[in-house]
């Protein structure tokens, strides 16, 4: 009887440390059936709303994404130059959140088949007791400009004091090489 | 004889000789001669001077099948590489640097039949500048965010130019020419102050000097950007080099090393500086280009004058990330605008100090003529052309139009940090780059690097000044761009 008991004490222990252990996924994205995603060429990606407490980061996130987006070759992503014009002469009053009747107008001006949106939740050091480390989290939407409807969405989060940064105090990984990893991911999940 | 009719009447036997008769005849086209090149002439125009005089080609061909293209070839220092392609017979080139130079016109027909006309006799260019030439020294440009000695700099620089033999119009004339004609600006020379400066004053050639850091407290650090500037109807670049010193960079046994003085730091970068415009005047100016027959990207004038195989880039130093556009021809011919670049809350003037950084590494290759940041600068001026984000489709066909700029490629970017002076060194910015003609981005790169990055044993490998690191890092973006 004893050793029923330890025995179920011992796998509970397990399940315990597992459950634990376990590590927050991203929230899945969403991809819409009905689009054809080959069709789109190309892109403007709009200022991200920045909620972090940096003010440039939603600009240096901005930059690294349009450069790596470009860099898949996939896509043509409008300079960002191009952009603000288009934004000027399309009269939006805020081009982090676009409505509908901006974003069509937009692709008059631009010529494009799609717009980037996105937020900017996360950008810098986050503390944990005398732990610190740096985190990112991002969430981007595509929205096509023939009818202005959300045809992709997803998130990511990188970053964050892990048990290393706890235990060592090594401060996390730098923040370009994290902004990186999120935009890798954002990627991976646009093109799968 | 019955025996013979019966092998006439062969029915198979006639088909045989008429299709080996066919056969034998295939592939000969007896009215068509031979592509050759029945005369050919390459004769110098203008003066024997690069940037100024030419090289024309004239080639007479006959025979050959259908149009007939030209690919022209150019050796310098033993090393071919191409200048035109698909052309045709007739044509003009302009050396950007001193040097010896032969001319081979290479003519393709239709068929791919190729005839040679040998190259050409050699012709000298020399540079248009020399020791005797009347240079002016623009007061320097503080770039380094700091109070600096600017008399004191200014003073050192034009002594040591005097030293070694350069010929320098009177500060107090200049003076006279900056006040008359109300130049404030002292980064760059437009175009009309390059006109007056030659008509007025005489001057031949313009030191620009650009102080990227000043640093007087210990480790004291100095880092230059020289360039000297041609007058005229159009103002050029035609060298341009740069240093970065800190007293901490040779330490030695004990610290015995160290500099404690910025003067004695700012006379070693001048030395260092003046040697390779010295070395330019000669003709042994290091120049990148590509060599015809393989393709690959060649570092020449090296030394003894041969060509050497450039030595790779760190890693670290190389871009995160980048994007080259399948259609842009490195070996092309191009001229390129520099623009400043976007301060996204770096240093105060990073913006410039990058941008001249990849003026000065472009300068280097064969194929990239750059604009002088002066006439750019004039040019964004009279178009008012402000750009918040970085430039528009529209601010690059004012840039690239013929009437006006007349830009192959647009180079701009952002600067994300610079710093050096204290603490860490820290670079990061990305680069763009439009095709004026194509009006489309073919560059996009990001490059981030600290000075300690992978160090690990007694700072080997350490870079304690942002001039190095951008220097190595704007050296591997131009060269990803060019490979």
């Amino acid at each position: 009887m004893k050793r029923f008991y330890s025995g179920r004490w011992f796998v509970g222990c397990l399940l315990f440390i597992s459950v634990g252990c376990t590590t927050a996924s991203n929230p899945p994205d969403y991809t819409s059936q009905r689009m054809d995603f080959s069709a789109v060429r190309s892109v403007a990606v709009l200022p991200l709303l920045n909620l972090s407490s940096d003010d440039q980061g939603g600009e240096r996130v901005r930059d690294a994404f349009m450069g790596m987006l470009l860099a898949t070759e996939a896509i043509y992503v409008l300079p960002p130059g191009e952009v603000a014009r288009g934004i000027a002469l399309s009269g939006m009053r805020m081009p982090e959140t676009p409505s509908i009747e901006e974003i069509l107008k937009l692709r008059t001006v631009l010529e494009v088949d799609a717009v980037i949106t996105g937020v900017l939740r996360e950008y810098g050091a986050v503390r944990s007791g005398s732990a610190e480390a740096n985190l990112l989290s991002l969430s981007l939407q595509m929205i096509e400009t023939q009818t202005g409807t959300m045809v992709w969405s997803a998130s990511s989060t990188r970053g964050g004091i892990s048990m290393s940064d706890r235990m060592l105090g090594s401060g996390g990984q730098p923040m370009n090489d994290i902004t990186t990893e999120v935009i890798n991911d954002l990627l991976d999940q646009l093109f799968e | 004889m019955t025996f013979s009719t019966n092998f006439l009447n062969n029915f198979r036997l006639i088909m045989l000789l008429l299709m080996l008769s066919l056969a034998a005849c295939a592939g000969i086209e007896p009215d068509q001669p031979p592509l050759t090149i029945t005369s050919s002439e390459v004769v110098l125009q203008g003066s024997p001077v690069a940037r100024r005089g030419a090289l024309h080609w004239r080639v007479t061909t006959s025979g050959g099948a259908g149009s007939v293209t030209s690919e022209v070839l150019v050796k310098k220092n033993g090393a071919e590489r191409l200048i035109s392609s698909g052309g045709s017979a007739t044509g003009s080139w302009t050396p950007k640097e001193p040097g010896l130079y032969r001319v081979k016109v290479i003519a393709i027909d239709a068929g791919g039949t190729v005839a040679d006309s040998g190259w050409s006799d050699e012709h000298r260019f020399a540079p248009q500048l020399d020791r005797d030439s009347l240079y002016a020294v623009l007061p320097l440009e503080n770039l380094s965010d700091t109070n600096i000695p600017q008399k004191d700099i200014q003073a050192t620089l034009r002594a040591r130019l005097s030293a070694e033999g350069f010929n320098l119009l009177e500060q107090a004339s200049l003076d006279k020419f900056m006040a008359k004609h109300r130049m404030r600006h002292v980064g760059g020379l437009n175009r009309n102050l390059s006109r007056k400066m030659q008509d007025e004053l005489g001057v031949a050639g313009v030191f620009v000097t650009s102080l990227e850091s000043w640093q007087e407290d210990l480790p004291p650090q100095v880092s230059l950007i020289i360039r000297v500037i041609s007058t005229g109807e159009v103002p050029e670049v035609f060298w341009i080099d740069s240093i970065g010193l800190t007293g901490d960079d040779a330490p030695g046994l004990l610290g015995l090393g160290r500099i404690k003085s910025p003067r004695l730091l700012l006379q070693n970068a001048l030395e260092k500086l003046l040697a390779s415009y010295h070395a330019y005047l000669t003709g042994h100016c290091p120049e990148y280009l590509h060599i015809a027959a393989t393709q690959q990207l060649l570092l020449t004038n090296v030394g003894d004058g041969s060509a050497e195989v450039i030595e790779t880039i760190k890693n670290k130093h190389q871009p995160q990330f980048f994007y080259r556009a399948s259609t842009f021809n490195p070996a092309g011919q191009y001229t390129v605008a520099v623009i400043p670049f976007l301060n996204i809350n770096a240093r105060k003037h990073a913006e410039k100090i990058v941008a001249l950084h990849l003026v000065e590494q472009l300068n280097r290759y064969a194929n990239i003529r750059v604009f002088e940041p002066g006439l750019v600068r004039e040019t964004l001026l009279r178009y008012r052309m402000i750009m918040q984000q970085g430039p528009s489709l529209a601010a690059a066909d004012i840039l690239a139009s013929k009437d006006i700029l007349g830009a192959d490629l647009i180079l701009s970017g952002r600067v994300f940090d610079y710093q050096g002076e204290f603490g860490e060194s820290k670079v990061d910015f990305s680069v763009q780059i439009f095709d004026g003609i194509k009006r489309e981005v073919i560059w996009a790169s990001r490059s981030y690097a600290t000075g300690n990055q992978g160090v690990y044993f007694f700072d080997w490998g350490w870079i304690p000044s942002a001039h190095g690191l951008s220097r190595r890092m704007t050296q591997a973006v131009v060269r990803k761009l060019e490979e």
